[in-house]
């Protein structure tokens, strides 16, 4: 009985025109936002290799090891293709400093407002907001409608068990929709094998953990539509009511959640973090520079006394007064590693700070829109996709890391010549090219897929446990439906 | 007889459950909108305040006014921002000016505050596009077809009714009902602007009227639109399916695609190159500069050597040509530099605005398009925000540059005084700190109201076109329409 139901509900979606037509509509912006985020991750890449190629030219120059704070890009990842997340509205580039503070800047938005001003369409977006509203298009009559058409009655005419009959109802939507949807999706991969993108394993296990996450989301939206249509007699009503709450859901919930805890954890800017760290570097500078003064006056009473003493051999002159200038060159080191030193453990305790209020304001955010399941899809696709919050906060961890192991490296380098910017310019030595190649080099290191689901099994199942509930609701509320 | 039929119309509509529905959800989103947009106003005046005392305080403890030619400066928060954000979240808000002609933009309110990106803000922009549109659509997809499918357009015939004026009647009876009704949460929302301190000027008013004026024009669009599809189909159902495919379009797949195809066919250089470039060439001018100021100053080094003056008028002497000499050279480079790589950023420019003219004539196919085309641009957050900041802050690198010649006696980019008097500094009385009073304030000059009114008008006249175009489109398609 149950499969000729299945059966039955399966023709009535597939050969309407309004699947035809729908089909054909999420057919076209399934593949053009896959194409789209082909060309923009193509883009990005050409201009990754581009930037590092410069840098890496700009690096190859230069003579002197304290010089070298080589700018980073962010290296673009294929996921990115289907879930933007905050990809475009984070900065692109860091520069990393001998004093350990780290800022991604450039975004792609800032750079090229164009784009920001109608912003990107991706898979995500499609699923989160077009996919739903055609889940409800096709749902929200499926009992009333036929109720309204007299086909209820005569179904139940013949002796149909009504959880079988509400059972199929679902499974039938759910197979006439998802199954057809799955086709533009594995365009979509054809379009990613035929443009070459590199997609590692791990990326195409991301890929389809995001697939069964789109699906899940759009189950929901399913069993929404079929609830609906189970407690209201009119199909009119239904779809008002289904209107109304996916505008709520899928528009109001995710942005109102975020802003109410805007207005209740107030975080300091940018700018006054930067303000507060440029404080501190001219105070620290100015004590660096007096220090740096008072060691060139000591070497220079230093010279001055070795010049009383009339040392009868120049050689010994000339040794007494390198071992001068080694003390000043040390003692200079020396001052310079405890500024830098001071200057990061500043910059760190500031930003940890910013960062735990920056923390506090996401969580009770992303807490209150979690009540909207749009809200946990965009959540775990973006995590799926490496393209959520911990994108940003991942990239200057490392890139801290990163420009203190370089500060560590320039530093053994420059104790390891034994020479420095000053001695070459005092003995006229001719800068030479560094030796790079044990250079480190950075390498941005993706979440791994562990981490990932552990950090999307929340989104995962607050959506599961909505569709329970409705299902739950749907089944009682055809239980007691008045099919006359 | 036409008044009849408006006010037929308009009971029809303001006595259903789906009116009572919408006009409910809409006024909880106008006041919504509204409330949260003066709230974030205000936050964001705050931050800017902040942000501007910490820079200040940062100059506090400085005794030269050489530290202060690096500058910060900030973009504050527009007034009507709060109903419109376009762009204004994404450009960087804050500008590095060094006396240069290219201020250096970051820390956009996404890139520093990425939770909101995730899910952009609700604004009454975003109410009008997506969810009033959605809403007239439901308002008016049925109203020619639905009447047939229920037998009451007959009925109406009956009567010696001339199709002229119920078509009339129908269009304007809709637009009524949808726009009065949004009249008063949108009354109550201007209200709060005053209210809740929200300063605005003449000009600002007449900004806020014109917007809601074309808001209205924009549902228009939508309302026409759908009378004139539901005179061109048969079914109500199919009338309504069409209608959002083409929301679809308009709102999501238009104003997308358009942009990519103007960033295929328009390449815009990077300004990673040209930040590229420009390094190379100051390090290039460096060496070349470095050389100069050195055999200037071994030729004044050997002049006093064979003087054989060592009194500190002789060294004084010295060390004013040397620092004359190392001037000129600054600027003499700094102007090469200047001349070479605004070139290069003027070229850039070019190309983006043939990009952005490219784009937005594709997007204007979709009123949703002009839609945020002309609301960024009478609220002050179009792509134009960027380009009036940018033009304010080369403005204002200028007249820091003047002051700080003016103060210190040296132009930007030369050796600050402090290391040429360190030795007399550190022997003498310890310097005063500078008054930041006196640093020259940074006051945005938003562009005229009569700038804005030109920059908004194509796209006005377009809205009210697809107004004429849809109207008269219903007209006529009513006049051949079938009414049995």
């Amino acid at each position: 009985m149950i499969l000729i139901l299945i059966e039955k509900e399966l023709k009535s979606i597939l050969t309407s025109p309004k699947f035809a037509a729908v089909f054909a509509v999420c057919t076209v912006m399934i593949v053009m936002s896959v194409y789209i985020g082909i060309k923009e991750y193509k883009t990005a890449m050409t201009n990754y290799e581009t930037v590092t190629s410069q840098v890496t030219q700009q690096i190859k120059g230069e003579t002197e090891w304290s010089d070298l704070n080589p700018q980073i890009t962010r290296y673009p990842d294929p996921m990115q293709i289907f879930v933007s997340g905050i990809n475009n509205d984070i900065g692109r580039q860091a520069q990393i400093s001998s004093y350990g503070t780290v800022n991604l800047t450039n975004s792609n938005y800032s750079q090229n407002m164009i784009f920001a001003v109608f912003r990107s369409m991706d898979l995500m977006f499609i699923v989160q907001i077009v996919l739903s509203l055609l889940a409800i298009l096709f749902t929200y009559d499926a009992i009333n409608g036929e109720r309204e058409r007299g086909t209820l009655k005569l179904s139940f005419a013949n002796p149909v068990p009504r959880i079988s009959y509400i059972l199929s109802k679902i499974i039938g939507s759910w197979l006439g929709l998802v199954i057809p949807l799955l086709i533009p999706m594995l365009l979509g991969t054809a379009l990613i094998l035929f443009y070459k993108i590199p997609m590692t394993a791990a990326h195409w296990k991301q890929f389809a953990f995001l697939t069964g996450l789109s699906v899940l989301y759009f189950s929901f939206f399913i069993c929404l539509g079929v609830f609906f249509s189970s407690v209201t007699k009119n199909s009119s009503s239904s779809f008002l009511y289904l209107l109304v709450i996916w505008v709520c859901l899928v528009l109001i919930i995710p942005r109102a959640g975020v802003m109410i805890a805007g207005q209740f954890v107030r975080v300091q800017t940018a700018s006054e973090i930067s303000s507060q760290v440029s404080q501190k570097y001219s105070e620290l500078s100015d004590e660096y520079i007096k220090k740096l003064h008072k060691f060139s006056d000591e070497q220079r009473a230093g010279v001055r006394s070795l010049e009383q003493e009339r040392l009868s051999s120049r050689e010994e002159f000339m040794k007494r007064y390198d071992a001068l200038r080694d003390v000043y060159r040390k003692k200079s080191q020396a001052a310079e590693r405890d500024f830098s030193q001071k200057i990061t453990e500043f910059d760190t305790a500031l930003k940890e700070d910013w960062r735990n209020r920056k923390g506090a304001r996401q969580k009770m955010g992303f807490s209150i829109s979690r009540f909207s399941p749009a809200s946990a899809y965009q959540l775990a696709s973006m995590n799926f996709a490496g393209t959520g919050m911990s994108l940003k906060t991942d990239y200057e961890d490392q890139l801290r890391t990163y420009s203190s192991l370089l500060s560590k490296f320039k530093a053994d380098k420059i104790d390891a010549s034994g020479t420095d910017r000053y001695t070459n310019i005092f003995e006229n030595k001719k800068p030479e090219p560094l030796d790079l190649s044990e250079m480190p080099q950075f390498k941005f290191i993706n979440p791994d897929l562990s981490w990932i689901i552990q950090h999307t099994v929340l989104d995962f199942s607050i959506i599961s446990i909505y569709i329970l509930l409705i299902t739950a609701g749907t089944f009682i509320a055809f239980i007691r439906y008045d099919v006359r | 007889m036409l008044k009849l039929i408006l006010y037929k119309e308009l009971k029809e509509i303001t006595g259903s459950a789906k009116f009572a529905a919408t006009f409910g959800v809409c006024s909880i989103l106008i006041i919504m909108a509204f409330y949260t947009g003066i709230k974030n106003y205000h936050t964001g005046i705050q931050e800017y305040n902040d942000s501007k005392a910490a820079q200040i305080q940062q100059f506090a403890t400085v005794t030269d006014w050489g530290y202060v030619s690096s500058n910060k400066i900030f973009l504050p928060p527009e007034p009507l921002a709060c109903l419109v954000m376009g762009i204004s979240n994404d450009i960087g808000r804050t500008a590095t000016v060094d006396g240069g002609s290219h201020p250096f933009f970051d820390e956009s309110t996404y890139s520093e505050q990425s939770v909101f990106a995730v899910f952009r803000f609700l604004d009454l922009e975003f109410v009008f596009q997506i969810i009033f549109s959605l809403f007239a659509i439901l308002f008016a997809f049925d109203a020619v077809n639905g009447e047939k499918e229920r037998g009451t357009l007959r009925l109406s015939f009956a009567n010696s009714v001339p199709r002229a004026n119920y078509i009339t009647g129908k269009l304007t009876g809709s637009f009524f009902a949808l726009v009065v009704p949004l009249i008063i949460p949108v009354l109550i929302g201007i209200l709060m602007l005053p209210i809740m301190g929200v300063p605005m000027k003449t000009d600002e008013w007449i900004q806020l009227v014109l917007f809601l004026m074309c808001s209205f024009l924009y549902l228009g669009v939508f309302l026409t639109m759908s009378v004139f599809m539901s005179c061109l189909t048969k079914r109500s159902s199919s009338s309504f399916l069409f209608l959002l495919v083409i929301w679809v379009f308009s709102v999501l797949i238009i104003p997308r695609a358009s942009v990519l195809i103007a960033g295929n066919s328009v390449e815009v250089p990077s300004l990673n190159s040209i930040l590229f470039q420009q390094n190379q060439m100051e390090e290039k001018y460096s060496i070349e500069r470095s050389k100069r100021y050195d055999e200037f100053s071994d030729s004044l080094r050997q002049e006093l050597y064979k003087s054989r003056d060592d009194s500190q008028e002789a060294l004084d002497r010295y060390l004013e040509k040397t620092r004359n000499f190392s001037e000129q050279l600054s600027v003499e480079y700094n102007k090469k530099i200047d001349s070479l790589i605004g070139r290069l950023y003027e070229e850039r420019h070019n190309k983006q605005i043939e990009q952005q003219k490219l784009a937005f004539s594709i997007s204007r196919l979709s009123p949703t398009s002009l839609f945020t085309l002309v609301s960024s641009a009478l609220c002050g957050t179009s792509i134009n925000l960027k380009n009036q900041f940018y033009k304010n802050a080369a403005s204002y690198s200028k007249s820091l540059s003047e002051f700080i010649k003016n103060k210190t006696g040296h132009a930007i980019g030369t050796t600050p005084a402090s290391f040429f008097n360190q030795d007399d500094q550190a022997q003498k009385k310890p310097p005063k700190p500078i008054d930041t009073g006196e640093i020259p304030e940074f006051i945005f000059q938003a562009p005229e109201l009569s700038a804005v009114i030109y920059e908004a008008i194509p796209d006005i006249a377009i809205l009210l076109l697809f107004n004429m175009i849809f109207f008269c489109g219903s007209f006529l398609a009513f006049l051949r329409y079938d009414l049995r």
